[in-house]
Order: C-alpha cells, then sequence, then structure tokens
C-alpha cells in the first residue's frame, strides 16, 4: 500500500485485501446555530486483517469516523465501502443486519446490559443473527472460556470487574465471528496492567482469526500495538504510522 | 351529605382543609426561608411542561376517585330529598292515629299495615292547635283526611286504582301553601263548590279527563261522583302519584266520617329544610295534647331528611369502599412517579450535594415541586371527578328510571369538592415527602457518575426492629382478634406473623429470596384457604365476625404475597417463558431482554404488577360473584314463592273473601284460570322477644296469609325447628297450628356485615346467628297497639333471602293475625298462580278491570323480580367500572415506567442497535417488556380474584343456597383483553420513541 500525503490514499487499486474503503467522507453536525464540521472528506483504506489504531486528540473525529465507518451514524458526505458493498446505499434494516453479520463492538464503557448474566451477554449477538438458543449457548460458552472467563459464566457484569468486563465484551463482538471489529476507546477506562491484558487477546485474536481491528484510542501503548496508527486532527487524516514490528513500537513513519 | 363513615361531613372538612392548611403553612414558612431550594424546585415544573403534565395526571387519579365517589352521594342525597320534599312540601310533623302504616321497613308486597281506625275527632285537633296556639315554633297547622281512593272516569273509562284523595279545609294553602296550576296560578280551596275536586296532573292524564270532566270515586262499594274543577301542577301534599284536592267536609261524607280527621299537618318556620329542626321543640309542645291518646306526632320531614342523608352516605361509602383498591393503586402509582423523577435527576441531585448542598435540601427541593404538582394535580383530579360522577348518575339515572316517583338529579355540594381536594393533596403531600426523602440519600459520587447505588444488604439494624415490632404486633393482634371475634384483626395478625418470622428468620441464615418467598406463600395459603378449613384443624376455634373490610385487607394480603412469590423467583418465571417462546423467529434476544429488565427491576416492576393485580383482581373478583348473586334472578318461582300476579287493594273498598267476589266478577274473569289464590295482610302491632336483653316495644307489621298462600308458596327456609324435615312442613305447621310464625333471615342477626346499602329491620331476634345449624326455640311477643293485649308467637322457620316479597316480615296465619290484634284483618294483597296456558298479562289486566272499584293494582311478579335485577345489576355493574377506573392508574404506571425505561437505557438501546437490532426490534423489545408485566398482572390478578371469589362464594352459599362458583369465561377475558390492549397504548409511545434513538448519538453519552 502507498500512503500519500494530505492521508489520501492513491495508486491504489481496490483488491480482494481491502475491507474497508472510504472516499470523500464528510461529517457536519448541524446543532441550528453552530456548524461543526467533524470529518472534513476522508479517503482511507483498511487492508483485510490489518489492525489500524486511530490516534488523535480529543474532538479531532476519531469517534465519528469510526462510527460512519461502522454504519451507526450517517456522514453528510462521501462513501463507506466494506467488503465491497457500499454501507450507505442500503437501507436502515439491511445496514443493521449487514452489521449483525460483519461486525464487532468493542465500547470504552463496555456497554454490557447490566441485567444479563455473562454468557447472556455474549450470545445476544447470536441471537440477532439468527442463530439457535442452544447453539448460540454453546457458542457463547466456548467464547466464556476464549476470553478466559472460566466460572464467570453466570455472573452479571456488575459483580465483575472492568478487566473482566471488557473481556465479555471482547467476546460479545468476537462471537459471531465478524470480519471487522470497531474499538471505541476499549482500554480508556482500564488500569495499564488490564491495557495489556486486553491488548494481547485483541492481539491474539487478530492474528490467529485474521480479523479487522479498528482501534480509536487515546493510548501510545495501545496504538504501538496496531499495524498502523492513524493520526487525526481536525477532521482530517494527518498522519499515518506504520508500526514495523507489531508491539515492540518500531514504526515506519509517513508525514506530509 | 351530611356524614361520610358515621364520620360527620362538616368534621371531615375542617379536619382535611386543617390538614392542608397547616401543610402548606409550614412549608409557606419554609419556602420564605429557603428561597434558593424553592426556586430550584419550582423551576423545574416549567422546565418540562410535558412531563409536568404528565405527572400532574398521574397524580390526580387518587382525587379523581375520591371526588367522583363524594359526588355521587351527593346527587344521592339532593334527589332523595327532592323527592322526600315533593311530597311533603312544607309539612314538617304529622299527627296521627298510633300505629298508622306503621309497616316498619317492610317489603311493598305486604302491603300498608292496617291500623285500629285511622280518625280522630275535631276536639282532639283543637287541644293539639291550643297547644301550639302563639307558638313561633310553627307557621301553619291544619287538619286533613287523606284516603286512597280508586277513581274511575265515566266518558274515557279510564280508572285509577290509587288516587290520593286529600280533604282540606280553606286554611289549607295558607298553612301548607298554595295550590297552583300550570300557570302558575293559585287555585282557591275556600272557593271549591260541593262535590267539586281539583286533580293533580298526573291523576288528570291517567284518568283523560279535564276541568269540568266528572269522575266517580269508589269507597265501600258505592261511586261517588265528583266534578273536576281545576287541574294543579303543584302543591296538594302530602301526596305522590296521582291526587285529587276536595273539601274536607265532602271527603267526610263520602267516607262517613263526619266531623273526623286522620291527620294533623304542622308547617314549623322556615323553609322545606330548615324547619324540620325545630321538630324536637314542636313535638315537645304537643306532647301533652295527644298523651294518653292513641294519638301520635310524627316528624316525617326530619326522618325523610335523615334518611336521604342515610341513602346517601351509603352510596358514597360503597363506592369509596369499592374505590379503596383504585385508590391505593392511585397511591402507588404516586410513590413510583417520584422515585422514577429522583431517579430521574439523580446526577444533579449529586452535583447539588457535590456543591454543598445538604440532605434536608434536596429533601427540600424535592417537596417544593412536588408540592406544586400535588396542588395542581389535586384541582384538576377534583374537578374531572365531577364529570366522572356526572357519568355515573347518567347510568344510575337509567336504573332508577323504573322507579315514577324518584328522580335522580346531578347535584354536588362545594363541600365534597373541597374535600376531595384537600384529600388529595394531602395524600400526594404525604406520599411524595417520603420519596423525597429517599432522594436525598444519595452516595454523590456515584449519582454524579451515573452508577447504580450499591445493592443494600438487607440486615440494617432499622429494618431488624421493625420486623421484630411486625412479630410483637402480629402476636398481639392474634388473641386479641379472637376475644372480639374479630376476623380483620385475628387475620391481620396472622398475616404479620406469615411477614415477619420468614424476615427475621433472614437475619439469622435464611436468604432473602427464600424469606420473601415463604412469606408470600405464607399469605397467599392463609387467605386462600379453604371455607372452614380452620376449624377442621382446631374444633375450638371460634366463628369470627368480618365484614366489608375482608375484602380490602384479602386483596392487598393476597396481591402482595403473589407479587413477592414472583419477582423473588423470577428466574422460574424467566425459563418457563424462554421455553414457551423462545423458539419462536426472532423472539429470543427480545424475550431476553423483555423478560430480564422488568424481573431485575424489582421495585419498579413490584409496584406496576401490584397496581395492575390489584385493578384486575377486583374487576375478576366481582365479575364472579355477582352473576352468581343473579344467577338466582333467573329462578323466578323461588323468588315469587311461585305466584305469577301480585294484587293489591286499597282499604277504601276491600275485598273479604276473593274466591267468591272472582265467582262475582265471572264476566271479567273465570276463577278456572287459576292454580291457586293466596292473600296477605299487614297489621301493625308492637313485638320483642322473648327473653331478649331490650325489653322495649318496637312497632312492627306483621303479615297474615291465609290457607291458599300456605299450601301454595314455595319459599324456603334456611333454618327450621328441629321437629320440621320439610320446607312444606313448616308451612302446614304455620296453617294448622295457632301461635306459630315464620321470619325473613335479615331479622336474624349475621356475623358477616357485608351488606353495604340494605337497612336492618327495626326488628331483630337475638341469641342465635345466621347459619346456625339448630333454630333455637324463640318466640315474639306481640302486643297490640290498641288494647294493649299481649301474645306470643312461635318461631318456626327463618326464610331464605332470595323468599323475595317477604322482605323483613314476620309472616303468621290471618286466624293467629286475627286473635292477635284487635284491627279487622282484612286481606289487601292477593296472590294468583295461573294455570298453565293461561296468558298472565291478559290475567292481570282482567283481575285490575274486574275490582277496579276495590281500587286493584296488578303486577306480574316476573316482571317486578327482573326490573328489579336490571336496576341492581345497573349499579352493580357501575361499581365494577368505578373499579375499574383503577387501571387507568395501572396502564399509566406502564406508561412511567417505559417512558423512564427509555431515558435510562438510552446507551443500551444504542449498543443493541449496533450489534444488530434493527429499530423495529428495539420498539417491540419494549412492547414485549410492558405485555410482560401487564400479562403476568392480569394473570396474577385473575387467578387471585377467582381463588378469593371462590372462597367468598362457597361462604356466602352456607347462607344463601342456590348460590354457585361459575367462571364468567368470557367476561374474564374481556378484562384481559382490555386491560393489555389499554397498556399497549400508553407502553406504544416510548417503545416508538426508543426505535428512533440513534445509535451514535446514544452511545455518546458515557
Amino acid at each position: 500500500m502507498v500512503i500519500s500525503n494530505n492521508g489520501k490514499t492513491a495508486g491504489v487499486e481496490l483488491s480482494r485485501d481491502i475491507i474497508i474503503r472510504t472516499s470523500n467522507l464528510q461529517k457536519t453536525y448541524d446543532t441550528g446555530e453552530v456548524k461543526v464540521n467533524a470529518l472534513k472528506g476522508i479517503d482511507f483504506e483498511v487492508k483485510r486483517g490489518e489492525m489500524v489504531a486511530v490516534m488523535g486528540p480529543s474532538g479531532c473525529g476519531k469517534t465519528t469516523l469510526l462510527n460512519c465507518l461502522s454504519g451507526i451514524d450517517e456522514p453528510t458526505g462521501g462513501e463507506v465501502i466494506i467488503e465491497g458493498k457500499s454501507l450507505y446505499k442500503m437501507r436502515d434494516g439491511a445496514r443493521t443486519d449487514f452489521r449483525a453479520n460483519k461486525m464487532g463492538f468493542i465500547f470504552q464503557f463496555f456497554n454490557l446490559l447490566p441485567v444479563l448474566n455473562v454468557v447472556e451477554n455474549i450470545e445476544l449477538p447470536l441471537l440477532v443473527a439468527g442463530m439457535k438458543p442452544r447453539e448460540a449457548r454453546k457458542r457463547a460458552l466456548a467464547m466464556v472460556d476464549m476470553a478466559g472467563l472460566a466460572g464467570q459464566a453466570a455472573k452479571r457484569p456488575a459483580e465483575l470487574s472492568g478487566g473482566q468486563q471488557q473481556r465479555v465484551a471482547i467476546a460479545r463482538a468476537l462471537a459471531n465471528e465478524p470480519a471487522i471489529v470497531w474499538c471505541d476507546e476499549p482500554t480508556g477506562n482500564l488500569d495499564s496492567e488490564t491495557q495489556d491484558e486486553i491488548m494481547d487477546i485483541l492481539c491474539k485474536l487478530n492474528k490467529e482469526k485474521g480479523q479487522t481491528f479498528v482501534l480509536v484510542t487515546h493510548s501510545s501503548e495501545v496504538g504501538a500495538r496496531a499495524d498502523r496508527i492513524v493520526k487525526m486532527r481536525d477532521g482530517r487524516i494527518e498522519e499515518h504510522v506504520m508500526n514495523g514490528v507489531r508491539g515492540c513500537g518500531e514504526a515506519v513513519r509517513t508525514t506530509n | 351529605m351530611e356524614k361520610l363513615f358515621g364520620l360527620p361531613i362538616n368534621n371531615i372538612l375542617y379536619g382535611s382543609l386543617g390538614a392542608l392548611a397547616l401543610g402548606l403553612m409550614l412549608l409557606m414558612i419554609v419556602a420564605l426561608r429557603n428561597r434558593v431550594q424553592f426556586k430550584m424546585g419550582v423551576r423545574n415544573i416549567t422546565r418540562h411542561p410535558a412531563q409536568t403534565s404528565l405527572i400532574v395526571l398521574g397524580l390526580m387519579l387518587a382525587t379523581l376517585l375520591i371526588s367522583a365517589a363524594l359526588v355521587t352521594g351527593d346527587t344521592m342525597s339532593y334527589s332523595i330529598k327532592k323527592t322526600a320534599l315533593k311530597k311533603l312540601g312544607n309539612t314538617d310533623i304529622i299527627v296521627k292515629v298510633k300505629g298508622d302504616g306503621k309497616g316498619g321497613n317492610v317489603f311493598v308486597g305486604g302491603g300498608k299495615a292496617q291500623a285500629t281506625d285511622t280518625y280522630f275527632s275535631e276536639d282532639k285537633y283543637s287541644k293539639i292547635k291550643n297547644a301550639l296556639s302563639g307558638s313561633k315554633l310553627i307557621d301553619g297547622i291544619t287538619p286533613i283526611i287523606t284516603e286512597q281512593v280508586p277513581a274511575v272516569s265515566p266518558s274515557s273509562r279510564q280508572n285509577v286504582p290509587n288516587v290520593t284523595a286529600l280533604g282540606v279545609e280553606s286554611g289549607y294553602s295558607t298553612a301548607m301553601g298554595p295550590i297552583t296550576d300550570k300557570d302558575e296560578k293559585k287555585l282557591d280551596i275556600g272557593g271549591l263548590g260541593k262535590n267539586k275536586v281539583y286533580i293533580n296532573v298526573e291523576a288528570a292524564e291517567k284518568l283523560s279527563v279535564n276541568k269540568g270532566d266528572e269522575i266517580q270515586l269508589f269507597y265501600g262499594t258505592r261511586p261517588h261522583t265528583v266534578k273536576v274543577a281545576g287541574v294543579f301542577k303543584d302543591g296538594g301534599r302530602p301526596s305522590s302519584g296521582p291526587a285529587l284536592v276536595m273539601q274536607i267536609s265532602d271527603l267526610q261524607t263520602i267516607i262517613g266520617k263526619a266531623g273526623k280527621y286522620n291527620e294533623v299537618l304542622i308547617s314549623n318556620k322556615g323553609d322545606e329544610i330548615e324547619g324540620a329542626k325545630l321538630s324536637k321543640d314542636v313535638v315537645n309542645k304537643i306532647k301533652p295534647a295527644i298523651q294518653g291518646t292513641k294519638l301520635e306526632a310524627q316528624t316525617v320531614k326530619e326522618k325523610a331528611l335523615k334518611d336521604a342523608e342515610k341513602a346517601a352516605s351509603t352510596f358514597t361509602s360503597v363506592f369509596l369502599v369499592f374505590g379503596e383498591f383504585s385508590m391505593a393503586a392511585g397511591v402507588m402509582l404516586i410513590l413510583l412517579i417520584f422515585v422514577m423523577l429522583a431517579a430521574e435527576r439523580r446526577s444533579e441531585l449529586g452535583t447539588l450535594r457535590a456543591l454543598g448542598s445538604k440532605r434536608h435540601d434536596i429533601l427540600k427541593i424535592f417537596v417544593f415541586e412536588g408540592t406544586v404538582y400535588a396542588v395542581l394535580a389535586a384541582a384538576v383530579g377534583a374537578v374531572l371527578g365531577l364529570g366522572v360522577g356526572w357519568g355515573m348518575v347518567k347510568v344510575m339515572a337509567k336504573a332508577f328510571s323504573s322507579v315514577d316517583t324518584f328522580t335522580l338529579a346531578y347535584h354536588f355540594n362545594p363541600k365534597s369538592l373541597v374535600i376531595s381536594y384537600a384529600m388529595g393533596v394531602v395524600t400526594t403531600f404525604l406520599v411524595v415527602f417520603a420519596s423525597a426523602w429517599k432522594a436525598g440519600r444519595v452516595n454523590i459520587v456515584r449519582a454524579i457518575q451515573g452508577i447504580p447505588e450499591p445493592k443494600k444488604s438487607g440486615k440494617a439494624s432499622k429494618s431488624l426492629i421493625l420486623v421484630i415490632a411486625l412479630v410483637i404486633l402480629g402476636i398481639v393482634m392474634v388473641p386479641a382478634g379472637l376475644k372480639a371475634r374479630q376476623a380483620a384483626l385475628f387475620d391481620t395478625g396472622v398475616s404479620f406473623i406469615i411477614i415477619g418470622l420468614p424476615l427475621l428468620a433472614h437475619y439469622l441464615h435464611l436468604s432473602e429470596r427464600a424469606a420473601f418467598t415463604i412469606a408470600g406463600i405464607g399469605l397467599l395459603v392463609w387467605w386462600l384457604k379453604p371455607e372452614g378449613v380452620l376449624q377442621k384443624i382446631i374444633p375450638s376455634m371460634p366463628e369470627l365476625k368480618s365484614g366489608m373490610e375482608m375484602f380490602f385487607l384479602s386483596g392487598i394480603a393476597v396481591v402482595a404475597g403473589a407479587i413477592w412469590a414472583v419477582m423473588y423467583n423470577s428466574d422460574i418465571l424467566l425459563s418457563v417463558v424462554t421455553t414457551l417462546f423462545g423458539r419462536m423467529k426472532g423472539m429470543p434476544p427480545m424475550l431476553k431482554i423483555a423478560v430480564n429488565y422488568p424481573m431485575k427491576n424489582r421495585f419498579r416492576t413490584g409496584m406496576a404488577l401490584a397496581m395492575f393485580s390489584l385493578i384486575v383482581f377486583t374487576m375478576v373478583f366481582m365479575d364472579t360473584i355477582l352473576p352468581a348473586f343473579f344467577s338466582i334472578y333467573n329462578n323466578v318461582d323461588r323468588l315469587s314463592g311461585g305466584f305469577d300476579i301480585q294484587a293489591s287493594t286499597g282499604y277504601a273498598n276491600p275485598i273479604t273473601d276473593i274466591s267468591q267476589a272472582l265467582d262475582k266478577k265471572a264476566k271479567y274473569i273465570s276463577k278456572d284460570n287459576f292454580k291457586a289464590i293466596g292473600s296477605t295482610v299487614m297489621a301493625g302491632a308492637e313485638l320483642r322477644q322473648k327473653g331478649a336483653k331490650s325489653k322495649k316495644w318496637i312497632p312492627y307489621a306483621i303479615q297474615g296469609v291465609d290457607d291458599g298462600y300456605t299450601k301454595n308458596v314455595s319459599y324456603r327456609f334456611v333454618m327450621r325447628s328441629s321437629e320440621y324435615n320439610t320446607d312444606s312442613q313448616v308451612w302446614r305447621a304455620l296453617r294448622k297450628n295457632k301461635g306459630y310464625a315464620v321470619v325473613y333471615e335479615s331479622l336474624v342477626p349475621a356475623k358477616t356485615n357485608y351488606n353495604m346499602g340494605d337497612e336492618k329491620p327495626n326488628f331483630m331476634l337475638s341469641g342465635f346467628y345466621q347459619g346456625d345449624k339448630k333454630l333455637p326455640d324463640v318466640y315474639i311477643e306481640v302486643k297490640d297497639p290498641a288494647m294493649g293485649k299481649i301474645s306470643r308467637l312461635k318461631v318456626i322457620g327463618v326464610l331464605e333471602t332470595w323468599a323475595f316479597y317477604t322482605y323483613n316480615s314476620v309472616i303468621t296465619s290471618q286466624d293467629t293475625l286475627k286473635r292477635m290484634v284487635s284491627t279487622p284483618v282484612v286481606p289487601t294483597t292477593f296472590w294468583f298462580k295461573v294455570k298453565n296456558g293461561v296468558n298472565v298479562n291478559k290475567a292481570a289486566k282482567s283481575l285490575g278491570k274486574a275490582f277496579y272499584e276495590n281500587g286493584m293494582n296488578t303486577s306480574i311478579t316476573a316482571d317486578t323480580i327482573h326490573q328489579s335485577m336490571q336496576a341492581q345489576m345497573m349499579i352493580d355493574n357501575l361499581l365494577q367500572w368505578f373499579m375499574g377506573l383503577g387501571l387507568v392508574v395501572g396502564i399509566a404506571a406502564l406508561g412511567v415506567i417505559a417512558s423512564r425505561s427509555v431515558v435510562e437505557r438510552r446507551q443500551q438501546i444504542g449498543m443493541l442497535r449496533a450489534i444488530g437490532f434493527r429499530r423495529g426490534m428495539v420498539q417491540n423489545t419494549f412492547i414485549l417488556e410492558s405485555s410482560f408485566v401487564a400479562i403476568l398482572g392480569i394473570i396474577i390478578g385473575s387467578a387471585l380474584g377467582l381463588g378469593l371469589s371462590y372462597n367468598a362464594i362457597k361462604f356466602i352459599a352456607k347462607g344463601m343456597q342456590g348460590i354457585e362458583f361459575a367462571v364468567q369465561w368470557r367476561s374474564v377475558l374481556g378484562i384481559a383483553v382490555l386491560s393489555y390492549v389499554a397498556s399497549l397504548l400508553t407502553t406504544y409511545l416510548p417503545a416508538r420513541q426508543a426505535s428512533k434513538v440513534y445509535p451514535a448519538e446514544a452511545l455518546r453519552y458515557e
């Protein structure tokens, strides 16, 4: 992949390797009195199986980019193509189904349903995707073990630590084996030790299962674990940083 | 209305107003000293107008119910008074012969009791007049003659069997008010010539006559022709129905009572109502003049007004008692609304606390806000209650439409409006205060961060003290209840122990779930135990007295028990629901959330369930009990005693032997049409029970029945003397033996008092109870009011409640009656059983035609019973719907919870949308969630309603044979569907709102 100035991707033929592509992605928040251009024409590609960290100061448009890429926030302009399908040409229902089948989400505040226990939280997306309850339960229990939560399946989120809750969220996000996992500050609410644990799990899954991860983070440690860091400022991509050896912090830097 | 639940309405008014004024005054002082908190509290009201409107609507329901019940009472009071005043006019006191018409409160079937000689001489009137001469207490006194006479118009050939003929003096108008025609023109009585009469509009219409026409009056066998000199619209009192006025001398001539009167009318000073207050003083003045004579002074106006008050109070009490569940639900709704409001403001309150506000400041802010809501809501509720009351009166008016002499006119007393308003504000304020107290107790950090409060261990020492107090209270109440023979005290005590002991065990080692489950199931078992099971287990257990309060207590207890048992075992319920519906396509994820959320939010779901279950419970209970009673009405023979036609005649021209009389009237109707003919007569007497504590003689009418009646009547007995094995043996004994009597069931005291409307008879027996296995030897002493002769009657049977036409009667044979009273025992009511194939209507009409000169009035028993049932059913249905108003409360609760859930779960909705929940799925999840609570409430309420009504019917059936438990599936289903659909309507909007939550925005709120 060739990385150009101004964050623009140029000269790249859309190959089977590219899972996410945006062109001139724009998002303007209009409150009636004030217009805020959160995304000012983003062109961006992610390869299948790549782990990309989006970083930048608060308010630069990281989460907005993630939301527009994942189809939970409608952009005001431009296009998002996921697995060759234009996300915003789909109707809301089809887009929702697409999300249910192709994507997983991990949030900073875990967003687990407090009234469901661990295994029920994990099996929820499986049930949404139409899996039979018995099968869903079997798969969810396997995910519980995968997330290192053996013996905690019947506990409710309130009975777990922050790290454990995020493990549940990871298990939930990966339960239906999505092609892409969107992570919004996945370690933002965790201490550094737990942050490392969580990142270990994400890196391992990324490596073993070849799933694509797009992470929004403030943490340079988290960014360092990704294949690539996309730095944003004022609604634009400012810089792409390729990490040479994942996890060791070395980087191949391309700047304007 | 002057009294409610036995308390003077003014006391209730001043009490509730005092509480309101005190509360508001205190609040004003606190507000003045805490202006910042006041402003902060009040500003919330204007900040969210939509929310304010919803809160006000929710809070007003309890007030609305109180207001509607009070206005119904006001209407009854006003209408009965109006009817009484229409009949009595200015007459406050009537002096007449003792025992005249004093039938106690015996049903019309018996007719009016006959007195010895109802006439007295002119000199007696003069003595009374002299006693009052110069008195400033009265403004009029006049003698009259009043007689019921049959009237016939020779020209129109129409007849009216019971025209009230008033013979009045020329001074009548001055004393008792003018008689006026339709143009309000006064008709001159003094100028009324010989054999000329004024007739009222009703008589003129019924006879189809007008001024100048002739009519014939029958007294004895000879007709007396009089001429109509005018038709009057108003005046001519006391009378009701068709009436005529003539010179007293004319009437004296017709009836052969020259120089005699049968009534003296006295009008007290003051208007129609105020004058009645002087009655006691006036009677005291008359007393010396009538002492030693057979005359007595009856304070008719005072009694009529008191009766009106009593009826109004009864009606209001009935509606308030049956509305208790709705009001309880209303209070729960108020609590729920404020707890939700506190939850919504949690972060704001946490910030305030962080900025230095103390707990009591938070309390004040909430109380100020809540008080404004309470003041607004109670006003809306009180006014809307007037509207609901108006609707109820319209339905009741239909129920009373068959009663010609009574018209229900909507009316409300401003006092009722003030009472319902004050009570509404005070109730709401108290609940607001309790929830505000809780609102101030937040953990500052958790509140600001929106983290839930940690679960309390539930083992605080304060709670332990409460639980111990509950058990001790229960232990005290149980023996107290047994001693006082009061079921309410006893059962409440047992319930406290049932709740207290498991909770006490919880403080030792029992889990919370086990403690509440045991307490809940314990309550259900105790209150739903089969009738009589306790006596079987503990034979020495005495029978306890119970009343309407048991309905409320049992309802609250079983609903609380069921809710605890369900809420603490929700996992079982969850697995049942998941198993049942989990296989439906697309259902599992929605179901999982829809069932888990309410089951994990115990407080709010428990409250909503309790409200819903309570209301459905009351509706199903009533829906099962009432048809059980009404099913008896289908058995006309059982209620009519087997007779098809009831015919009554006046005293003016009685029929001494109906059989002979029929022979003479063969051209109108043949005796062969009838399978059986019986007759009855009422005679005034004074009664007391031999050996009873009270030695007082009670004026009461005895009904004398002839052989034709006793041979053919099919009325059943609930108690018989031990020597008789069958009902017919009792009737035979009454016929064959002198000195025997049977009584209606209401004369025997009951251990229970579920009676909300019917008045107790003036004369009651004692020493045994309804439902006792044996009828002991009971004797009634009978005193002839004229001669003072005392005789004795042995009670050999107690008639069942369904003996419709013997209501409140003491019945003996006519032969026995003749020996006991000096009054001529001449039958005035006749009973006919027609042969198969004979048209009852035609037979009744022919009888009326044949005996018109005797003033015979006929009615078909089946029609009378049917009309009575219709009216009763209408009132009962109204009562049921009044109770159903509470459903609005339950539905509102579901709406409030759903709205709140959408706000609370915004972020979770965003997450659900992100992981693949379509909009429709989010909406359906919310609808399913409310449906789950509503359906659970409907199931719990219906099951409890059926269970408790089964026990109640078994209990009632002990005393009322023939009542059977039958589930009204169609109605129960109707109630269920109605409740569910209504709950869907309130949930739909919040659910739709939830589906429109934009995921990215929702997830942004961390």
